[in-house]
């Protein structure tokens, strides 16, 4: 038996508040189901009782962007749709994932043609992609669970954006202590 | 022959002898006749029919373009007339720029339907209300179905368009009240719960009572007919699956159907009972999800989760049919893929069972659940002429006392042995519309077990060489069958010249394909007239002057498929 | 061959009454009135052979089938193509080439455009009854540089063995062993030898010669067909040009042209498509090995013009051009410097001579004048009344410094390297050099020129003229660069910048 330290008897653990912030994140993914055909239908079966989205803690599905933090896009975007989907996306408070849920969202699927959006990363940044025709729930659920590791490193675009900007705002903060006098 | 002999001979008289082109039979539907007839009698002609003659239904309108030819646009109309089953096929020969009178006064159905042929088309239709774009974007250039735009010319579109209502006099009450003398403009969708996916509804409220309402579509317009054109016959199997996604067989099952008609093939009576159950089991799921989804809306979500999970059901089956649990593409050219085992039959008498017993829970928690009665009863009303007059089929319109089912009118994968009824409803509500769907869904159930009961062995497909594939033993072992594949393959199944109108009964009513073929193996253009289509043309005229709660309600019940609408 | 007469006859074909020239193959005249006879061995342009016995026919007077490749039109002929006796005489005859044809579409060149394919959809439609072992041949026999031969898929039509005794004249293929081993080769499968090889594998009905060069790389159902002329010499033999949707050329096949080329091209003209080829190709415009947008590389030039113009030393540019352009590309180089521009300084090679010296190499199609219009070019020169002096002279002038803008049309194909190669040695930076090319190769060559893409030959349109004088018309059916434009626009935008300094006209992206 390994003689514990004193620190490692006491009932807590020690990470990094960066860590256990992604943790909660990861843990409490809500999404937006931004379903506009097949694929939505497909999600509603992930959303059910067989697949249950809700063991990610994905079950809160909310239509409102500003209270939704993972956009899934399931469905063939139309070039009609795609001002839409740019303005749901830009109300969206960061930290925000986008999961590109079957072939039509990642790259126009099988419709090579004059009205279709061939990939929505020409309208939002996209962090995970779900190919299939529709993706098979298990598939669905994988994405999310990729999503989930890289929210866990803090990996994604929307997390490092927000790093960045609280970067900026600690080093305005420095500055304007130095510029005050402030001795640290 | 004679009904349509004696037609066009009281034709040429009331309208005149010159106004009538041409006259062709059918080429496998003796209830069909084709009148290739002057443009500018068509206003004239439709309203005699309409009036005199009984052809009440405005089934479909579309644009084909013949480049080649001198008058180079052709709009064609599909009439139906209930009464002695009979359909008219009208032609309009045209140059480009020819206005044809529209005939929106005489058939409500026409004006999307209109507008649909001046987008894709550009034919012009002089006296339409509002000739306007109606599933590309409102900045699209072109009529992107004519030959000559490409299929891949994307247009991008920077903002969406912006809706304003024609002004109007302010409400007039005697209250001091500043919310009732004002109205509200509210724009509901496309990304937004009730609207099921992808429409758009702009209405004006005052108070909750809707004013006026405007409808747009086409935000999941993913040009099927377009690819229809690039893509051989069985190529365009796949997407026939996402029109209506929800049921999707019976999209295959139309589709194929109407390519055989054209090939004048018949296909085996086993692979006709395996579509006839598939069908109907895609029809009791496309029921599932249409009471789940308005359910929701009203509130019950429990409802959603059991219809749900039936789907899960039946999807488990279809998967082990063919791989895909949705977008199934069962069918083919020639027959079915695949074939039922005993070990299927077993599983879906199994599934048979749990799908009886859901739709009678559905029924026990909903049909007389006091909320359910309050927001289902008298909202949403459509009377049987409106419903005629905009050609509602299927549920919707058999809700409304209109008693058509092309199954038993006219009926094709013997249909006619099969013991099962057909219900119908005088009310016209939602209610209606649901009951209505919960015992077609009943019905469809009898269907299905009969259809396993009696299914007959023989092969799947038939054994043509230019339809259908030949077996891959062969094809691996002897050349001729390699080269057979190889042929359909590259160059495609060739229908002989000519078109065709074939019609089945989908889930939300008459699924039509309208199929003109020029010998190759590429179809010349496909027309596909979605059920949901005229249907949903009327839900601003059928919500107005009603709550906006009342409206959501309609929109779930009339069970609007937006891969279908838009195509 | 077809003989054909002014003497028209009648004859019956399937109960209706036609008419064609006396003496004229049956096959040829159901052609011309659009009845279909099967057919394998029948060539237009070679001897008659009736080895495939696919066009048998009913002829009125004759008890049995006869095969039609051998009769002649005559008066009072009655034949009968789509009775049952005909159509199962046609439906057993390809059963039997297909009895020991090896089971190989999946990995045919010829598939998608094959003779085998295309008569079992329409005439076959039987299942299969061989049962038995098929003859096994040699496949992938290496006959030289151009041509590999599979002998099992062979149906022996002799077409090939006819090419080289009646056309190439080189005899190299026969027949040999007997019946079912009957095989095509050469002796000891020797490699063929010629410049006419691979129209073997254009006139082989199946995929037993198939060109090396072609092999494996495209099937053929993605491929879309232009024609144009060949640009390797002064016969302009008419072609097909085989390419994917404009972004790569895979393969130039004869076009029947009966007074220029007859049924056949060369081989060295077919591999001239390489030249064209996207991998060849400046794509896009360069100043100095930068890339540039079109419009600027167009407003640097007309700015340097305008200076010319300006200060009246419009006598120091020189413009060298090769006549590998249609006539009007070099209407509109003259048109643009000798008269807007009044430049008297161009250079060329001597074309006079080799126009001069044109010969045929071969007896047959390749002529030594390796340019395409060269008699376009000298009757365009003559009509503007300007000269040319030669490459070496341009280069005295150069060194001398009598010229500080150079203009240099550079045409495709290696062989006019060496020379941009010499001009290349004797620039400083004292001269601006502009190169409108549309190989990269030239580009390369003036590392610190302004470098415009031109269309590759065969992509233009319009009118180049033989060694014959026969003025042969080109349209173009696809642009492999968006960047790139033909000669006569480029000059054209460049003389709109070069007038109003201050607007652009932007090309709209075609």
């Amino acid at each position: 038996m390994k003689t514990l330290t004193p620190l490692e008897q006491l009932p807590l653990f020690t990470t990094q508040i960066k860590a256990f912030i992604n943790w909660t994140r990861k843990n409490a993914l809500w999404p937006l189901p931004f379903g506009t055909a097949c694929c939505g239908i497909e999600y509603m079966a992930v959303v059910g009782s067989h697949y249950d989205v809700s063991r990610f803690g994905a079950e809160v599905v909310r239509f409102s962007p500003r209270q939704a933090d993972l956009l899934i896009v399931a469905g063939t975007i139309t070039e009609k749709m795609a001002p839409v989907l740019r303005q749901v996306y830009e109300q969206m408070p960061e930290p925000k994932w986008v999961l590109s849920m079957g072939v039509c969202a990642s790259s126009g699927g099988f419709y090579r043609a004059y009205h279709t959006v061939q990939g929505i990363e020409s309208i939002v940044p996209v962090d995970i992609y779900v190919p299939g025709c529709p993706p098979t729930p298990e598939a669905v659920i994988q994405g999310i669970m990729k999503l989930q590791e890289k929210i866990a490193k803090g990996d994604t675009p929307s997390q490092r954006l927000l790093e960045k900007k609280k970067m900026a705002e600690r080093s305005s903060d420095q500055v304007q202590s130095v510029a005050q006098g402030d001795s640290h | 022959m004679e009904y349509h002999f004696q037609l066009v001979q009281q034709l040429k008289e009331k309208i005149g002898a010159d106004s009538i082109l041409r006259e062709e039979k059918s080429n496998w539907n003796p209830n069909e006749y084709i009148l290739t007839v002057r443009a500018a009698d068509i206003r004239k002609i439709c309203e005699f029919l309409k009036k005199q003659k009984g052809f009440l239904w405005m089934m479909d309108i579309c644009g084909v373009h013949y480049p080649e030819r001198e008058e180079n646009f052709e709009a064609v109309y599909h009439l139906y007339n209930k009464d002695n089953n009979k359909r008219i096929r009208l032609k309009v020969p045209h140059k480009e720029g020819t206005k044809i009178p529209s005939i929106t006064s005489v058939y409500k159905a026409a004006n999307w339907f209109e507008r649909e042929a001046y987008d894709m088309m550009g034919i012009f239709f002089e006296g339409h209300p509002s000739l306007t774009r109606i599933l590309c974007h409102h900045k699209f250039v072109g009529h992107p179905l004519r030959k000559n735009y490409s299929a891949t010319a994307n247009q991008v579109l920077d903002a969406p368009e912006v809706f304003e209502f024609p002004p109007m006099p302010p409400p007039h009450n005697d209250h001091e009240d500043i919310l009732t003398n004002q109205r509200t403009v509210l724009n509901i969708g496309p990304s937004h719960p009730a609207t099921h996916g992808t429409f758009r509804w702009f209405v004006e409220l005052e108070g909750e009572t809707i004013i006026r309402s405007k409808a747009e579509i086409g935000y999941l317009h993913r040009c099927f007919e377009k690819m229809a054109e690039t893509h051989k016959y069985q190529q365009l199997l796949p997407y026939t699956d996402r029109l209506n996604y929800l049921s999707a067989p019976m999209n295959n099952s139309g589709y194929c159907q109407a390519v055989e008609r054209m090939l004048g093939v018949t296909i085996p009576l086993r692979a006709q009972y395996i579509r006839v159950i598939l069908n109907e089991l895609s029809r009791v799921i496309d029921h599932l999800v249409c009471i789940g989804t308005t359910a929701v809306d009203m509130g019950a979500l429990t409802t959603f989760w059991f219809c749900f999970r039936q789907r899960e059901n039946v999807y488990e089956l279809f998967e082990k049919l063919c791989g895909n649990r949705m977008l199934t593409s069962i069918t083919r050219i020639g027959g079915v893929y695949g074939d039922l085992d005993e070990d299927w039959k077993r599983q879906c008498r199994g599934v048979l069972v749990t799908l009886r017993e859901t739709v009678e829970e559905v029924d026990k928690l909903l049909s007389n659940n006091k909320i359910w009665l309050n927001r289902m009863k008298d909202t949403g009303v459509v009377s049987k002429e409106m419903a005629v007059d905009y050609a509602f089929t299927g549920p919707c319109g058999r809700a409304s006392g209109i008693d058509y089912d092309i199954r038993k009118a006219e009926p094709y994968y013997d249909y006619d042995k099969f013991d099962f009824d057909v219900p119908v409803s005088t009310d016209g509500d939602n209610f209606a519309r649901y009951y209505l769907r919960l015992e077609e869904m009943r019905q469809s159930i009898r269907i299905v077990e009969q259809a396993l009961n009696k299914l007959p062995d023989g092969p799947t497909t038939i054994s043509n060489p230019l339809v259908v594939l030949p077996p891959k033993s062969e094809v691996y072992s002897n050349i001729e069958a390699l080269m057979n594949h190889f042929m359909l393959v590259i160059e495609g199944i060739k229908p002989p010249k000519g078109e065709i109108y074939s019609y089945s009964e989908a889930a939300n009513g008459e699924l039509g394909f309208y199929i003109v073929s020029d010998g190759t193996g590429y179809p010349y253009r496909v027309k596909v007239r979605p059920p949901c289509f005229p249907i949903y043309s009327s839900f601003e005229d059928v919500v107005q002057g009603g709550l906006i709660a009342d409206a959501v309600a309609t929109l779930g019940q009339f069970n609007v498929i937006a891969g279908e609408l838009d195509r | 061959m077809s003989d054909t007469n002014s003497k028209k006859v009648k004859i019956t074909l399937n109960g209706k009454e036609i008419e064609a020239p006396a003496g004229q193959n049956l096959l040829d005249a159901a052609d011309a009135n659009g009845v279909e006879i099967p057919r394998y061995c029948y060539h237009p342009g070679l001897s008659v052979a009736g080895q495939c016995r696919m066009c048998m026919v009913e002829v009125e007077g004759n008890p049995k089938l006869q095969i039609g490749c051998n009769i002649r039109c005559s008066d009072g002929l009655k034949v009968i193509s789509d009775s049952e006796k005909v159509k199962n005489a046609v439906k057993w005859s390809l059963e039997y080439h297909l009895v020991n044809h090896p089971i190989d579409c999946p990995i045919c060149d010829q598939a998608g455009e094959c003779g085998l394919q295309e008569y079992y959809m329409e005439h076959g439609q039987y299942k299969s009854d061989m049962h038995e072992q098929k003859v096994n041949k040699q496949k992938v026999v290496d006959l030289g540089d151009h041509i590999v031969l599979d002998k099992e898929r062979c149906i022996l039509c002799s077409r090939c063995v006819r090419f080289t005794q009646e056309i190439s004249k080189t005899s190299e293929f026969g027949i040999f062993n007997r019946g079912d081993r009957s095989v095509i080769g050469t002796v000891d499968d020797k490699p063929l030898t010629g410049n006419y090889q691979v129209n073997t594998v254009d006139i082989c009905p199946v995929g037993a010669l198939t060109s090396k060069d072609f092999r494996f790389e495209q099937r053929v159902w993605f491929l879309d067909e232009t024609e144009s002329v060949c640009s390797g010499c002064s016969k302009g033999c008419n072609v097909f040009v085989h390419h994917k949707k404009g972004k790569h050329i895979y393969r130039l096949k004869p076009r029947f042209n009966e007074a220029v080329n007859s049924y056949w091209m060369c081989d060295k003209g077919r591999y001239t498509y390489k030249d064209s080829n996207y991998d060849r190709r400046l794509s896009n415009a360069k100043m100095a090995g930068v890339d540039i947008p079109y419009s600027e590389a167009i407003q640097t030039w007309a700015s340097d013009l305008r200076v010319l113009v300006a200060t009246e030393r419009t006598d120091e540019i020189g413009v060298w051009i090769s006549p590998h352009h249609s006539n009007e590309e070099l209407n509109s180089i003259l048109d643009t410097f000798s008269g807007k521009l009044k430049v008297t300084k161009f250079y060329s090679e001597n074309i006079e001579q080799i126009v001069q010296k044109d010969e045929s190499v071969d007896g047959f199609l390749l002529r030594s004048d390796p340019y395409p219009n060269s008699k376009g070019f000298l009757s365009t020169l003559q009509g503007k009344k300007v000269k040319t002096q030669s490459t070496d002279d341009l280069i005295q002038t150069i060194k001398k410094g009598g010229v500080s803008h150079i203009v240099l049309i550079c045409p495709e194909g290696q062989r006019i390297l060496p020379e941009m190669l010499k001009i290349s040695k004797v620039l400083s930076p004292f001269q601006f050099v502009i190169v409108l090319t549309p190989q990269l190769a030239a580009m390369e060559i003036f590392s610190a020129a302004l470098s415009l893409p031109t269309l590759g030959h065969y992509e233009k349109t319009g009118t180049f003229i033989n060694h014959a004088g026969i003025v042969q018309h080109t349209a173009a059916g696809f642009k492999m660069f968006k960047e790139s434009h033909s000669v006569t626009d480029i000059l054209n935008d460049l003389m709109i910048a070069q007038a109003k300094p201050a607007e652009t006209r932007e090309r709209m992206a075609t």
